[in-house]
């Protein structure tokens, strides 16, 4: 059980004086997450449909931002 | 020659439900402030008690995740359009923000590697509860179920 908690935080390190040092990947995911959320909560009355368009709206909000990372990927730098 | 007579034949006419009356100017207010405050507090005050929990649990998440990444607290009087409009984005939050500041946050640290995506929490935070005091409103006035 320890161990599984461990490798939890495993990519998210923790200096000393408290700070949260995320990977860019997770920021996104996190913050895709949690406004997904709320943009369900507040568009759709029933917890179906709330379902339905918060998982629309995160796929829909990873998908972009993997999409325009491609594509300026092969901008010249 | 006898005159024709048609009777047209007439459907019971039923009444649309009347719309329900606005709340008074006053509660309004009240539930304004009260969304702006405290995230979902407005919705908890209109019996909407899951959507109230939901939503301060997110909004509140997203600023306890942007202060933990040390986001930047904007403020006014900078001379910078931008910075301004980012203190309102923050204060949207509600007593948040004071109170963070009232513990001890020292406002961010701009060094670190995370803090711009901690300022973009912070700010998105006041964002989504903006978009909480408009729902407030919609369903104070009957709009929305």
């Amino acid at each position: 059980m320890t161990r599984f908690f461990k490798s939890l935080n495993r990519p998210i390190t923790q200096s000393p004086d408290k700070k949260m040092a995320i990977p860019h990947f997770i920021a996104m995911l996190l913050f895709s997450f949690l406004v997904s959320v709320v943009f369900a909560v507040l568009s759709k009355a029933s917890p179906r449909d709330q379902f339905i368009y918060g998982a629309k709206v995160f796929v829909g909000f990873v998908g972009v931002a993997v999409i325009l990372g491609w594509l300026m990927y092969f901008l010249p730098r | 020659m006898a005159k024709r007579v048609v009777v047209e034949e007439t459907k019971p006419k039923t009444k649309a439900p009347a719309a329900p009356a606005p709340p008074p100017l006053g509660r309004l207010v009240w539930l304004w402030v009260a969304a702006w405050a405290v995230p979902g507090l407005g919705h908890y005050l209109l019996r909407r008690k899951w959507r109230a929990l939901i939503l301060f649990a997110c909004i509140v998440a997203m600023f306890g995740f942007g202060l933990a990444m040390k986001g930047q607290f904007f403020s006014t009087g900078t001379g910078s359009y931008l910075e301004s409009l980012g203190y309102f984005g923050e204060m949207c939050v509600g007593l948040a923000m004071p109170v963070a500041q009232f513990f001890g946050y020292s406002g961010g640290d701009p060094f670190f590697a995370s803090a711009d995506y901690g300022t973009a929490f912070l700010v998105a935070a006041g964002m989504l509860n903006v978009l909480a005091i408009l729902d407030v409103h919609d369903i104070a006035l009957g709009r929305k179920p």
